[in-house]
C-alpha cells in the first residue's frame, strides 16, 4: 500500500539544492501566505468547500440519498428536480453525491489519523523503550512488512466480514507496520539529542520523556507523513467500498457509486462521472497538500 | 555472491514460518464451524455427521496438530480446495498469477519506458534556458497522474473509449467473437495496463527526475562533460549508475502497488486475475483460496525483495555482502 507513497517523497536532509525556508521569505501577513503557496490555498479551498457541503448535508434542500422512486430511473441529468438526474432505483444522484462525500471523506481521514496514532505510539515506545520491547514490536512489524501492499487488509477482512468500521480496521493494520518502522528511526535519532539526555538527568519519567520531549521533536516529521499519506488512504478506502467491502449498499459512498455506476454503464454513464470525478478532485488536493505541507516543513527537501 | 544468495534465503525461512502462522492463525479466527456451515448450504443438518466429518479432516486435533498438517500440505503446495468453485485452489491461484502477470509486466514495461525516460528527459530540461512552461510541464504532469487514483483513470477510460467511442472492450480477456489470438488480448489489455500503470510512472517519473538533477550536479558530471564525453555517454555510463540505485528500489516496491491496485482494477475490468480473485474470494469468505493466495503472494514478495537486494550488491560495488 503505502509502500508507492514513501518511495515518493519522504528525502529529509538529503544533499540537494539550497532553498530558502519557504515559510520565511515573505514575514508575517496571512494574504502574504496564502499568496506565495497558491497551490496549497487552492486546494485547502476545494477541498474544505466539500468538507463543509458534506457536512451541511442534512440541512441542504435535497432529496433522501436512500429512498428511491422505481418510476424514474435513469433519468438523464438536467431532469426536472434532479440536476444529475436519477440511478438505477431512481435515486437523486446530487444527494447521493453530497451525502456519499460525508462517508467516502470521513473513512479516509479516519483510517490516516487511526495509522499515524498506531504506529507513532509503537514507533515511540520500540525506538525510546529499546531493548526487548524493540525485539518484539520490529519482529512483528517483519512479519507484517512480509505481506505485499493491501493483502494482509484484504485477509482480515475475509475473517472479519465486510463493513465500514471493519475496512478501516483492515486498512489500518496492515498500514502500520510500515510506518512503525519509518517513525522508529525518528525517535532513535531524537533520542540522542541532548535535550532528552538532559530530561534523562532531571529524572523525569521514561513516559514523559517520550511524549513531552521526543515526541514534540518527531511531530513536524509525523504531519507530513499523515499529510502525505492522506491521498492512499482515501483512495485505498474508496477503492474497497467500491468492491464492497466497505461500505454497504443502500448507504450512499463515492467508492460503492463507481461500483453502482458499472453495473449500468450502458444504461446511464452520467451515474458513473459525479463520483469518479469528485474522488479525482479530494484526491488531487490531498495530494497538493500533501506535498505542500511537505515543502514548509522540511526546508532541504528537494522536490521540484 | 553465492554465500550471501543463500544466507539470505536462510533468513527468509523464519519469517515465512512466521507468515504461515499468521495465515493460519487469520484462517482459524473465522467464528463458527465451517463443517455445520458447508452442509448447512447443502441443505443437510446432522450433527453425528458434521462430527465425523470434523474427526475425518483433523477438525479436532490441537490447534498445532492442525497447524502442522496444514503447513506440511501447503509446502507441498496443497492448499485444499475453495468452497466456492470446489477446485484446488492451487490451480486457481496460478491461473490468477498468470493472468495478472501479463498485465503487471506490460505496466512495468510502461513504467520503465515512461517513468524513468521521461524522468531524466525533465531533469535534463530543468534549468536550461527553454520555456519555463516545458519544464513546469515536465515536473508537474507526474505529479498529476499519481494523485489520480487508478480507477478513476479507469472508469473515465472505459466511458471514453468503450462506451462511448467503442474502440476498445470494456473487459474481460478476450471477445465473445473471433476472441483468443494475440491482438485481441493486447486490445484488452490496453486500459487496464494503462490504468494500472498510471500511478507508478508517474511516482517513478518524479523520483528519476528528482535523482537525475541531483546527480547532474555533481562534480564528476562536470569533469565527465568537460572531458569532452558524448551526452549519452554522460547520462548512461556515468550519471545512471548513481542513479539506479533508488530506481531499482521503488522497482522493487512496485509488486506491492501493482498487486493492490489489481484488486480494484480487475474488478472493475471483469480481468480474471489474481486481484479479482482475492477480493472475490473475500467477498464469499472462501477461506481456503485466501489463507493460500495469501501466502503464496507473500513468499513471492519475499523472493522478489531478495533478489531486489542482490540486484543492489550486483549494481552497487559500494553495498558489500553483509
Amino acid at each position: 500500500m503505502a509502500d508507492a507513497d514513501l518511495s515518493q517523497t519522504v528525502t529529509l536532509g538529503g544533499p540537494s539544492v539550497p532553498r530558502p525556508l519557504a515559510g520565511r521569505s515573505r514575514r508575517g501577513s496571512a494574504a502574504g501566505f496564502l499568496k506565495e503557496h497558491l497551490a496549497l490555498s487552492l486546494a485547502t479551498g476545494v477541498f474544505m468547500l466539500t468538507v463543509v457541503i458534506a457536512v451541511l448535508a442534512p440541512w441542504l434542500p435535497i432529496d433522501d440519498p436512500i429512498r428511491g422512486d422505481i418510476l424514474n430511473r435513469f433519468l438523464s441529468p438536467g431532469s426536472e428536480g434532479h440536476i444529475l438526474g436519477t440511478d438505477s432505483l431512481g435515486r437523486d444522484i446530487f444527494a447521493r453525491l453530497i451525502w456519499g462525500g460525508r462517508t467516502s471523506i470521513l473513512v479516509g481521514v479516519a483510517a490516516n489519523l487511526g495509522v499515524t496514532v498506531l504506529s507513532v505510539f509503537f514507533g515511540l515506545l520500540a525506538g525510546y523503550l529499546g531493548g526487548r520491547v524493540d525485539g518484539v514490536i520490529m519482529r512483528l512489524v517483519d512479519v507484517g512488512l512480509a505481506f505485499p501492499g493491501l493483502l494482509l487488509a484484504l485477509a482480515i477482512l475475509a475473517i472479519l466480514g465486510p463493513s465500514i468500521v471493519n475496512m478501516a480496521i483492515a486498512v489500518v493494520l496492515s498500514s502500520v507496520p510500515l510506518n512503525v518502522r519509518f517513525f522508529r528511526g525518528e525517535v532513535l535519532r531524537v533520542r540522542s539529542a541532548k535535550f532528552v539526555e538532559a530530561a534523562r538527568i532531571l529524572g523525569y519519567g521514561k513516559w514523559r520523556i517520550m511524549f513531552r520531549e521526543v515526541l514534540p521533536n518527531v511531530m513536524p516529521l509525523i504531519i507530513t507523513v499523515t499529510a502525505l499519506h492522506a491521498t492512499s488512504f482515501f483512495v485505498f478506502t474508496a477503492g474497497f467500498s467500491l468492491l464492497g467491502l466497505g461500505v454497504r449498499p443502500p448507504e450512499p459512498d463515492w467508492g460503492s457509486m463507481i461500483a453502482e455506476g458499472l453495473a449500468a454503464i450502458y444504461q446511464a454513464p452520467a451515474v458513473l462521472l459525479g463520483p469518479t470525478v469528485l474522488i479525482s478532485v479530494v484526491a488531487i488536493c490531498f495530494n497538493v497538500i500533501g506535498d505542500e505541507v511537505q515543502v514548509i516543513l522540511s526546508p532541504t527537501e528537494s522536490q521540484l | 555472491m553465492t554465500p550471501y544468495i543463500v544466507r539470505r534465503l536462510l533468513f527468509l525461512l523464519p519469517l515465512l514460518l512466521a507468515v504461515s502462522v499468521v495465515v493460519f492463525a487469520l484462517g482459524k479466527t473465522l467464528p463458527g464451524d465451517p463443517v455445520a456451515a458447508f452442509l448447512n448450504a447443502a441443505g443437510v443438518n446432522n450433527p453425528t455427521l458434521v462430527a465425523e466429518i470434523r474427526a475425518k479432516y483433523g477438525l479436532d486435533d490441537s490447534l498445532p496438530v492442525q497447524y502442522w498438517t496444514w503447513l506440511k500440505l501447503a509446502v507441498q503446495g496443497d492448499f485444499g480446495d475453495s468452497i466456492r468453485k470446489g477446485e484446488p485452489v492451487t490451480a486457481l491461484v496460478l491461473r490468477g498469477m498468470r493472468n495478472t502477470g501479463s498485465v503487471a509486466a506490460a505496466s512495468v514495461i510502461l513504467v520503465i519506458a515512461v517513468g524513468w525516460t521521461m524522468g531524466v528527459v525533465a531533469a535534463l530540461v530543468h534549468n536550461r534556458r527553454w520555456p519555463q512552461v516545458f519544464s513546469r510541464f515536465l515536473a508537474l504532469f507526474p505529479v498529476l497522474m499519481l494523485s489520480v487514483p487508478g480507477f478513476s483513470i479507469a472508469v473515465l477510460m472505459i466511458l471514453l473509449f468503450g462506451v462511448l467511442l467503442g474502440w476498445l472492450p470494456t473487459g474481460g480477456v478476450s471477445s465473445a467473437r473471433d476472441g483468443g489470438g494475440f491482438a485481441d488480448l493486447a486490445k484488452h489489455m490496453i486500459m487496464p495496463t494503462i490504468a494500472l500503470a498510471l500511478a507508478s510512472v508517474g511516482a517513478n517519473w518524479r523520483l528519476a527526475r528528482n535523482i537525475m538533477i541531483e546527480v547532474l550536479h555533481e562534480d564528476y558530471i562536470r569533469t565527465a562533460y568537460a572531458k569532452g564525453l558524448p551526452l549519452w555517454r554522460v547520462l548512461f555510463v556515468h550519471a545512471l549508475r548513481n542513479a539506479i540505485i533508488p530506481l531499482i528500489t521503488s522497482a522493487g516496491l512496485l509488486f506491492g502497488s501493482l498487486l493492490t491496485g489489481s484488486f480494484i482494477l480487475e474488478f472493475i475490468f471483469n480481468w480474471p486475475g489474481i486481484g479479482r480473485l482475492m477480493v472475490e474470494s473475500t467477498l464469499f469468505r472462501d477461506i481456503p483460496v485466501v489463507m493460500g493466495g495469501t501466502m503464496v503472494l507473500a513468499a513471492l514478495y519475499l523472493l522478489i525483495n531478495l533478489a531486489v537486494d542482490v540486484l543492489y550488491a550486483a549494481v552497487d560495488p559500494r553495498v558489500r555482502y553483509g
